[in-house]
């Protein structure tokens, strides 16, 4: 039988990024969204094909006039099954005119690939330049592609394939308040 | 009056929360079983994996005539049967073993995984294709929706969907279930005669009939459970196993191997 804490973890990671966020939300954007891996690379050999797919969710909070902190959770179906990431990272607005914009996000990823009788660590990096189109006052549509590196070291143990290079596409919805139009 | 709903928009409290319990769901719910730290493929064999498949041939293979595509049980990692599938590799020099890497480890969502590796082998010229529980009723699905593109099926502790019917069907199927399967009931098993050819019961491998197109051959391995048909669990539901997994996957092997001799698939 796999730990009760593991049983567990999921929601916690959950309640805890969705309770801060309730109380923050005035100054920040809350974004939702879908992911799309296509890959191509695995384990240092060049291979395109189709990595997987996911939904996040993630909330950003400005710290300089074009700067945002983002802190968010991931959860995906990969070529080593299903896995939960914790995003941390930055974005950085490079342009804005009348509804478009551009910026660039850097995520950190921590997190497990979900198994019995114990999950593993999973861990990666992904930058993404975004394009975002302002919809309504407090709404945008973004879409994203980039580069993505995700590694299962432990998956070693089981499976010959235990990272790879993808090039996520993503497209979400970001929802402001009125005072924080301009992060994305 | 400044409420929560004030704070998150237009989105709606109600709208996050199923937001967040859909996301959990997927997670409590997806989680996969690992092959056990046992497993260890015979060195004979060379295992080669991709994206979408691994692949196992013998080291000294020089040409191979029959294909056995594999479909891996719900929620069961692919690598779970390498210890046994290698050793069925083993049994003819032209035998190529093909386990299908499946979304989420879930085949409902790739029902038709079979036909990208079908494609990528192109000199097989008897394709047989083997399932396990949940990997086995979309093997049944898959020789339904591409009847000529499969000569035989076999099944572990598995049975075609009620909407799958293969009576008509002029292949051949092995059907291998365990007295102690806590989750492929005998009952389940049972009924699924009716959507599968002809029935035949055998008491041991000896007794495989000949000329077994258009027939399902139906064996029960004594004291046998539904996690032992690979290298993992304990799994949830299941039954306590009378018998070791090395002897129940002894009896599979043989079954498998007298199945594919009387089909002249070598």
């Amino acid at each position: 039988m796999r730990p009760l804490i593991y049983k567990y973890l999921g929601i916690v990671l959950l309640l805890g990024l969705f309770l801060p966020n309730l109380q923050a939300q005035q100054q920040q954007g809350l974004a939702v969204g879908l992911k799309l891996f296509p890959s191509m690379v695995y384990n240092g050999n060049l291979n395109y094909g189709y990595g997987g797919s996911g939904v996040y969710v993630n909330y950003r909070k400005k710290v300089a006039p074009k700067i945002a902190i983002v802190v968010g959770l991931e959860t995906s179906v990969v070529g080593w099954g299903s896995q939960s990431l914790l995003e941390i990272g930055i974005n950085n607005s490079l342009w804005q005119k009348d509804r478009l914009g551009v910026s660039v996000e850097w995520l950190l990823l921590q997190g497990l690939a979900w198994y019995q009788p114990k999950p593993l660590h999973v861990w990666g990096s992904e930058v993404g330049a975004k394009a975002y189109w302002k919809m309504t006052k407090r709404s945008d549509l973004v879409l994203s592609a980039g580069l993505r590196y995700t590694t299962n070291p432990n998956y070693r143990s089981y499976g010959a394939i235990s990272s790879y290079i993808d090039v996520p596409v993503k497209v979400g919805l970001v929802f402001h308040k009125k005072e924080q139009q301009e992060i994305k | 009056m400044y409420t929560i709903q004030n704070r998150i928009g237009f989105i709606g409290v109600h709208k996050i929360n199923v937001f967040i319990v859909s996301l959990y769901l997927c997670l409590s719910s997806a989680c996969s079983y690992l092959p056990n730290d046992e497993i260890n493929p015979s060195n004979e064999v060379v295992i080669t994996e991709t994206r979408d498949y691994i692949f196992m041939r013998p080291f000294d293979q020089k040409e191979t005539n029959t294909g056995i595509l594999f479909y891996p049980g719900g929620l069961v990692d692919p690598h779970v049967y390498n210890q046994w599938l290698s050793e069925l590799v083993l049994s003819d020099p032209t035998y190529t073993v093909i386990v299908l890497k499946m979304p989420a480890n879930l085949a409902v969502l790739n029902s038709n995984a079979a036909t990208m590796a079908i494609n990528d082998f192109p000199y097989i010229t008897n394709w047989v294709i083997a399932g396990h529980s949940l990997g086995g009723a979309m093997a049944c699905s898959y020789v339904a929706a591409f009847p000529n593109s499969i000569k035989g099926l076999v099944l572990l502790a598995a049975y075609p969907a009620q909407s799958v019917d293969l009576t008509s069907w002029q292949g051949a199927v092995l059907s291998i279930a365990a007295s102690e399967d806590g989750l492929a009931s005998a009952e389940d098993i049972e009924d699924s005669k009716l959507r599968l050819p002809t029935s035949v019961l055998i008491n041991t491998p000896n007794m495989m009939p000949t000329n077994l197109q258009g027939k399902t051959v139906f064996y029960t391995i004594n004291g046998g459970n539904h996690a032992y048909f690979g290298h993992y669990g304990p799994q949830n539901n299941d039954g306590e196993a009378l018998i070791t997994r090395e002897e129940q996957q002894y009896q599979v092997l043989e079954l498998m191997r007298q199945f594919f001799t009387n089909n002249d698939w070598d």
